[in-house]
This record gives C-alpha cells, sequence and structure tokens, in this order.
C-alpha cells in the first residue's frame, strides 16, 4: 500500500459518494434518470460537455499524441473549435424541439421528425454500436492510469474491474445526475492536474518552455511540423472539419442537450468552452516534456508518456493526485455512456419491438436493469479487446458522424429529404465505414493515381461522399413518389 | 432559425484557422517561444471565445 493509491482510492470513493448523493430529492423516473429531469442550469451542461470532450483518451491520448506524433497532435486543439462554433446554432434548434416533443434519446429526433420507426432502430443500434467501444476505451484507460500511478500495485484488470462496478452503482442509482455532480470534482481534479503538470516538467527540465521547444527542435528538427505526406495539412484540416462536424452527433454528447432547462444555456457554452481547450495545451506540454526525458516508448506506450515523466519528477503524493484526476476523466464519460447507451437500449430498440403497450416506468426499469450487463460487456472487452480497441473507437467516430447530413437537412419545419432517403444514406455510410475498417483501406491504397493532397484526406470522408450520394439518389425517387401522391386528391 | 447578417462571422474561426495552417507550418521562427504550428492553434482558441462573444452579445442586444 503505498500513498499513490491511498489517495486514487480515496478519489475513486468521494466520487461515487457524490455520484449516489445526485439522486437526493429526485424521485427517478425515466426523464430524471436519462436527462436529468430537463432542469440543469449553464453550468452543469458546461460540465457534461467537459466530461464528453476531456475523456481518458485527452488525457492519455493527447499527451501520447505530443509525444509520439508531435504537430499531428494539434488537431485535437482544433476540432472542438468548429464543433463549439456550430453548436451556438445548432444546439438551440435541436433543444427546442426535443423539449416541444419529450423527446428522451437521439434516435427518438430522428423518428419524430422524419415520422420513420425504421430510421429510428437504424439510429439507435448505430448509437449502441459506437458508444460500447468509447466506454471500453473509459474503462482501458482508467486500467492504465491505476496500475501506472499506484506504482503497480493495483494490475490493470482489478482497476478496470472495480471501475466497473463503481460505475454500475452510482449509474443505477442517480443516472446522468451521478455524471454531473462526479463532473464537479473530476473538473477541478483535470484543471489542477494539467496546469501543474504542464508548466511544472518544461520549466523543471528544461528551464522554459521556449528552451524546451529548442531542444526538441535540434533533436528532432521537423517534429512539430505536418508531414508532406501521411498526417499532412490535407489531412489535419479534414480530421479537424470531419471530428468537428461529428462532435455534437455522439449520442451521449446529443442527450446532454435534452438535459438544459433553457436554449439559452448552448449560447454561453459556446463562448465559454473553447477557452477550455487550454486544459489540453498544458497537457500537450506535459508530452513534449517526456520526448528527450523518457524516449524509446514506442506506439501506444506513447499514451504512458504522462505518467511516466510525472513518476520521475514528482513525489507518490502527487503521482496520486494526477492518477485520481486521471480515474476521473474516465469515471464521468463511462457513466454518461452507460446512461446513454442504456436509455436508447430500453426506449428504442426494447419499447418499439415489446409487444404489449410499454409505459415511461418500465422503459425506465429495463433501462437500468441494462447497466450491469452493459458494463459487463464492456468490462469484458476491455479485458479480451486487446489492441482492437482504437480502430473500433475510430469506427465509432466515424458511424456516429454518419447522422450528421440527415439532422441538418431535418432541421427546418419540414425534413428536406424524406424517411426512406435519410435511411438509405446512413445504412449505406455505416456500411463503407465498416467495410473500411475490417479491411484497413486507405485513400491511397484505393486512388493510388490521385494527388496527395487528395490521398491524405481523412478517409471518414468517403463515407460521408457516399451517404450523401445514396441519399440523394433515394430523394429522387421518393420525392417523385410523394409528388404522385400529392396529384391524387384524396376522395 | 433567422439567420442574422452578423452569424457570418461565426466562419471566421473554423476558415481562419484552417485556412492558415499551410502558412504556419513550417520549423521556425518560433512565436512567443513556441512553434508556429502551436502559437497558431493556441491564437484561435482564444480568438473563437471573442468572435461568438460578440455573436451572442449582438444577440443580447437585438432581443431584448
Amino acid at each position: 500500500m503505498n500513498v499513490a493509491l491511498v489517495i486514487i482510492a480515496g478519489f475513486f470513493f468521494v466520487a461515487v459518494a457524490l455520484g449516489l448523493y445526485a439522486r437526493r430529492g429526485h424521485t427517478m423516473n425515466l426523464e430524471q434518470w436519462s436527462l436529468g429531469g430537463r432542469g440543469f442550469g449553464t453550468i452543469f451542461v458546461f460540465l457534461l460537455t467537459a466530461g464528453e470532450v476531456y475523456t481518458t483518451f485527452t488525457f492519455l491520448g493527447g499527451s501520447g499524441w505530443a509525444y509520439g506524433k508531435g504537430a499531428p497532435a494539434f488537431y485535437i486543439l482544433g476540432y472542438m473549435l468548429v464543433a463549439y462554433t456550430m453548436s451556438y446554432f445548432l444546439l438551440p434548434a435541436i433543444w427546442r424541439y426535443a423539449t416541444k416533443n419529450q423527446l428522451v434519446s437521439q434516435a427518438d429526433f430522428f423518428i419524430r421528425k422524419y415520422d420513420n420507426a425504421s430510421l429510428g432502430l437504424l439510429v439507435a443500434i448505430v448509437s449502441v454500436a459506437a458508444c460500447i467501444p468509447y466506454l471500453v476505451l473509459q474503462l482501458k484507460g482508467l486500467g492504465i492510469i491505476v496500475s501506472e500511478a499506484s506504482y503497480g500495485s493495483v494490475t490493470p484488470t482489478a482497476a478496470v474491474w472495480a471501475g466497473g462496478i463503481a460505475l454500475v452503482v452510482f449509474v443505477v442509482a442517480s443516472g446522468v445526475r451521478g455524471s454531473a455532480w462526479t463532473a464537479v470534482l473530476k473538473d477541478f481534479m483535470i484543471l489542477a492536474a494539467a496546469v501543474f503538470v504542464g508548466i511544472y516538467l518544461p520549466v523543471h527540465y528544461y528551464g522554459s518552455l521556449g528552451e524546451m521547444f529548442t531542444e526538441i527542435q535540434r533533436a528532432k528538427p521537423t517534429f512539430f511540423v505536418l508531414p508532406s505526406s501521411g498526417m499532412s495539412t490535407s489531412w489535419f484540416i479534414s480530421t479537424v472539419l470531419l471530428s468537428g462536424l461529428g462532435f455534437f452527433m455522439w449520442p451521449h454528447a446529443f442527450a446532454t442537450i435534452y438535459t438544459a432547462r433553457s436554449d439559452k444555456t448552448f449560447r454561453k457554452n459556446a463562448v465559454m468552452m473553447p477557452i477550455y481547450q487550454l486544459i489540453l495545451v498544458f497537457v500537450f506540454l506535459a508530452g513534449f516534456a517526456a520526448v528527450l526525458k523518457v524516449p524509446g516508448l514506442q506506439g501506444a506506450d506513447g499514451d504512458l508518456s504522462m505518467l511516466r515523466i510525472s513518476k520521475l519528477a514528482f513525489s507518490p503524493l502527487l503521482v496520486g493526485l494526477i492518477g485520481a484526476a486521471g480515474v476521473l476523466t474516465a469515471l464521468v464519460p463511462g457513466s454518461m455512456l452507460l446512461v446513454t447507451s442504456t436509455t436508447i437500449i430500453a426506449q428504442n430498440i426494447y419499447r418499439p419491438l415489446a409487444t404489449a403497450g410499454v409505459d415511461d416506468r418500465r422503459v425506465s426499469i429495463v433501462a437500468r436493469s441494462a447497466v450491469p450487463a452493459v458494463a459487463l460487456l464492456a468490462v469484458v472487452l476491455t479485458l479480451r479487446g486487446g489492441s482492437a480497441l482504437v480502430p473500433l473507437l475510430l469506427m465509432g467516430y466515424s458511424m456516429v458522424t454518419q447522422l450528421m447530413p440527415s439532422l441538418l437537412l431535418s432541421l427546418g419545419e419540414q425534413p428536406l429529404i424524406s424517411g426512406a432517403s435519410a435511411f438509405a444514406g446512413i445504412l449505406a455510410g455505416e456500411v463503407v465505414v465498416t467495410y473500411m475498417t475490417f479491411t484497413s483501406a486507405t485513400l491511397p491504397a484505393l486512388i493510388p493515381w490521385a494527388p496527395q493532397i487528395i490521398k491524405d484526406l481523412n478517409v471518414g470522408i468517403v463515407a460521408l461522399i457516399v451517404n450523401i450520394a445514396v441519399m440523394g439518389v433515394v430523394s429522387l425517387f421518393t420525392a417523385r413518389s410523394r409528388a404522385t401522391f400529392v396529384s391524387q386528391p384524396a376522395t | 432559425m433567422k439567420v442574422r447578417p452578423y452569424y457570418w462571422l461565426a466562419l471566421i474561426p473554423p476558415i481562419g484557422m484552417l485556412g492558415g495552417i499551410p502558412f504556419v507550418n513550417r520549423p521556425g521562427p518560433p512565436i512567443l517561444g513556441l512553434p508556429p504550428l502551436m502559437a497558431w492553434m493556441i491564437a484561435w482558441v482564444l480568438i473563437t471565445p471573442i468572435v461568438m462573444g460578440i455573436i451572442l452579445l449582438l444577440d443580447n442586444a437585438k432581443e431584448k
């Protein structure tokens, strides 16, 4: 038992206690459990959004990319700026429609807008398929952080089980309220840890930021420049756009929109959230500091760079605090993903497929009963999944992005395309995403004759183009049939 | 949603940030001690809330 472990365990229990406390004074019906009773103010919505953005992927992956790749890591700073800018206009529109129609999930939005049940089922399946790998990634990150920061006294396997059980306990009890309350602690911790580590490490090891960059550049002259092929400027720009446009299509990000009390919330957040991206700058600095001080971490091990250099520089007490911040970055998004995916399973898969009439109470019971099952599946996948995880997460990202065109086209009074077109477009997009993930297709292999600038585009663009093309073609036919329908007056 | 003329300002962050990438994608000289690309991205992290803040203020004034 060491100090670091005691601190991590302490914060772990405080987080669970906060998650449980969150339920006080509320009857946990479906609306309360999944959407916090649609009563969250600007701060809770801010914290939930931050909970989605700053996950273990940021904590480990952000420093890992800075350490292993250099300049390409900066895309992570850029894509959320695109997402926030768009959110100012997009989120209030989604909120108004969802609140007026008492929608519970993202799939509900598509069902109601397009008046098409099959489309809802497709969106629901896509949502769950995208959420689970993301949840697995959080648990995997939690395992790595706990075992590193506890100096190996807890195995990743034990930590993953503990994390899974903690999530089940407070998610079943408090739903998204639990996420919001633990997010308060999480954001305070991650902000403090990132700023401290990001400033201290460069100054401690190099004297100043400027000297750190000079030294790294002396050793690796092209480290802070995007390469001319591969992760080039064309890759950078297309990835920032795709990830930025896709962000609010994540089912748990979409559900967060529903939790707000007022549409004014989103405008304020669109102004404040970008500043929060500065956390990432500090995470990058920690990763850069590790480049020359803990060299030799290859591939995925680069994700350990921030924790490794922290262990080198700090006492177990501080390492424990950094580890605790890391654990919280897994629990908050993990709990949101659990709430959202089980809500969708109950509301959009169980409810329409059940034979008898199902009321909200029943849906709520099914959702909460599904929590342990989904958590167990995630734990098993985490422990057995191996290295297949990152491709799956990237696939999840590309999958949710496919929902974007039909969502945008539905925002007016009447959707601009038919439900059948939306269904066909999304389905085609998902087929392309899945095919390309499992065959590891790359653009240079598909179109070897194209100029480099095209070959380096984010491969997700291909699926989006197919999606929109299929949507357009099906629209030509369905639009005609609608016209025929209209020209024959009902008698 | 009614598109007010100043909503076009929201295009400044994405277009400005991404449009400038080819010009700042060079090894040096450093800007405030930072590699040019990093300094550029941080600048947009700071400019974006200003642009969105102006839109919010204009909206608030209009909706009063």
